[in-house]
């Protein structure tokens, strides 16, 4: 394993930085009652240099990007929130105190990862093209606006059990910040969408067709729509809201990482 | 009266609860049909047809959609719905087998899918299949297709290559090279009391099939002739290699009237009823067809709604400035 694939020893690291960044939000959330701790910042961002360096050792040896197999996307995804939530904790206090929520997610695909398969990958010439990057890229904003409002709307729906939560802004104004999150995560899915239809047309000769992935990453486009439209309509409040959001960031989890899963590869029979 | 009816037609068209429950019945529509693979496809189209019509009543009834980047992104999601129709009704799927040196005919086309007013473009389409190569990774994994075209249009003869992820584009076709390819030899039949006729056999899918490169072709009046293909080098799955149909040493084994007979390139078979020439190894390539004009447009469009959403996200700043206010105030005391 060390000599074939060198870049394991990093991604364990790495791993393993992200779940002691989470413990570490964690335990100060309850012991101090405060989810804003920089420790956890500095473990969070010594977690991304570790996975970026193994991503980049993986990228060098096989001559292609993280966009395969699961092992791929989990690594991928783990630099991409991560870089995400280090950004938006780093420049607001608000989402800093939502740390143990967003680290807590990271922390599950960190554990994650190692159980995956790590077999090198074949890259496939429909792959060879720059939209791909521009697709991928968007598809990483999404979710990572959507995990940073899914940290505000997990705080949320932690008022009144824990102290930390009550700490943070009131309900409105975190209700207020955590859609207008959503709203930007729903501007980047829909050019994700664009971006991966354009592909599709380029690389198998149809921009929509209904495969797994992008029917699920469609389903979470419509239940983010719908949620924007409901909560306009019947001026939904800050909890149930929460639930929404949290609801519409698990349906992009499950697209992201559970469709691919089950599917083995993304996009699976397009390839 | 009238007017009032209308009015209340229009609001009740427009409302956001049928919005909403639209929404419900797209998803589980789609839901259904990916689990399950029981609903029609064109019952998405009810929803679909709803969610537009909805949007367009919502847009006539209320101002405030038609205003800024709200308006732009409404209005670019109703023009993208209503070219999705219009591609349905336009658009072409198909696929063809082609032989090396084979000129492209549309009535050999196979059809997949097609819109009623699709009509008969494909009939004006040109070109002829020139060689093509494969390359595949250790492991029999296919990589690079470089398959040569000549298209013939107003402009003269153009050559082209294309592949799986580069495709031929003539009078809005677009044709892709796919997995589907394999050996084909020409061979000449000479009959007695007959005109030569010479074509081409294509054999099964190669590598997929490649355990069974054979088949079978009974001549006017004639039993049957089969033909298996013997390569010289057999594929090592563990190194890379390439497929070069025209470029391949093979033989072609013939049993023909009760005997068998290998041949080389340019050797013929002497039976009781006629000569086969082997005259040489050439490739088939199959192409999978599209067409849909309202692709480009439709790209744009969208992303000009997205910019449209990105405009009523960043509004003036008075608006903005409400709920970060509000956490600039907690901002100040943590």
């Amino acid at each position: 394993m060390g000599i074939d694939q060198p870049e394991l020893p990093w991604l364990w690291a790495g791993c393993t930085c992200f779940v002691a960044a989470a413990v570490r939000a964690w335990v100060c959330a309850l012991r101090s009652g405060s989810g804003d701790d920089r420790w956890c910042l500095r473990l969070l961002a010594l977690a991304l240099a570790l996975v970026a360096v193994g991503i980049g050792q993986r990228w060098m040896r096989l001559g292609h990007g993280p966009f395969l197999n699961m092992f791929e996307i989990l690594a991928s995804s783990l630099f991409s929130l991560g870089t995400v939530v280090l950004i938006a904790s780093h420049r607001s206090s608000v989402l800093r105190g939502a740390a143990p929520v967003t680290l807590g997610v990271l922390a599950v695909i960190a554990s994650w990862l190692p159980m995956t398969s790590s077999a090198d990958t074949f890259f496939p010439p429909t792959y060879e093209t720059p939209v791909l990057w521009f697709h991928v890229l968007l598809g990483k904003l999404f979710l990572g606006f959507a995990l940073a409002a899914t940290g505000l709307a997990g705080v949320q729906l932690l008022r009144g059990r824990l102290a930390f939560a009550d700490r943070l802004p009131a309900p409105k104004a975190l209700d207020a910040l955590a859609w207008r999150l959503m709203q930007v995560a729903l501007m980047f899915e829909s050019l994700m969408l664009i971006a991966g239809a354009l592909w599709a047309q380029d690389a198998w000769g149809r921009w929509w067709a209904w495969d797994p992935l992008e029917t699920w990453a469609f389903l979470t486009w419509l239940l983010l729509v719908g949620a924007l439209h409901a909560r306009q309509r019947w001026a939904i409040g800050p909890q149930v809201g929460a639930g929404l959001i949290v609801a519409v960031f698990a349906l992009a989890f499950l697209t992201f990482f559970g469709v691919p899963f089950i599917s083995v590869a993304p996009h699976k029979g397009a390839v | 009266m009238n007017g009032r009816v209308v009015l209340g037609l229009l609001g009740l068209v427009a409302s956001n609860h049928l919005t909403v429950a639209a929404f419900i019945m797209l998803g589980v529509v789609i839901a259904t049909s990916q689990l399950m693979s029981v609903a029609p496809s064109w019952l998405i189209a009810v929803p679909l047809a709803l969610l537009a019509l909805n949007l367009a009543a919502a847009l006539a009834a209320h101002a405030r959609l038609r205003r800024g980047g709200l308006a732009v992104f409404h209005f670019s999601l109703l023009g993208c719905l209503l070219l999705v129709a219009w591609g349905r009704l336009s658009h072409y799927e198909g696929r063809i087998e082609l032989v090396q040196g084979g000129a492209f005919d549309a009535s050999s086309a196979e059809s997949l899918s097609r819109g009623p007013w699709h009509g008969d473009r494909l009939s004006r389409v040109r070109f002829e299949q020139g060689a093509f190569s494969v390359d595949y990774a250790p492991g029999v994994k296919r990589s690079h297709t470089r398959s040569q075209v000549e298209v013939l249009d107003a402009d003269g003869v153009r050559r082209e290559t294309v592949g799986d992820d580069r495709p031929l584009r003539i009078d809005g076709f677009r044709f892709y090279t796919t997995h589907n390819k394999g050996y084909a030899p020409l061979l000449t039949w000479a009959a007695q009391d007959a005109a030569p006729v010479t074509g081409a056999v294509h054999l099964p899918s190669y590598p997929l099939n490649d355990w069974q490169q054979q088949h079978s072709w009974s001549p006017p009046g004639v039993p049957q002739v089969r033909f298996w293909l013997r390569l010289a080098t057999p594929v090592d799955e563990q190194k890379s290699w390439r497929l070069q149909p025209d470029q391949t040493q093979a033989t072609l084994v013939v049993e023909m009237g009760g005997k068998r007979f290998e041949l080389q390139p340019g050797d013929s078979a002497v039976g009781d009823f006629g000569t086969l020439r082997y005259d040489r190894l050439l490739g088939w390539m199959g192409y999978r067809i599209h067409y849909d004009p309202t692709l480009t447009p439709l790209f744009w469009l969208s992303c000009f709604g997205v910019a449209g959403l990105a405009l009523h996200l960043w509004p003036l700043p008075a608006r903005r400035r409400l709920p970060q206010q509000q956490v600039q105030g907690h901002e100040a005391l943590s």
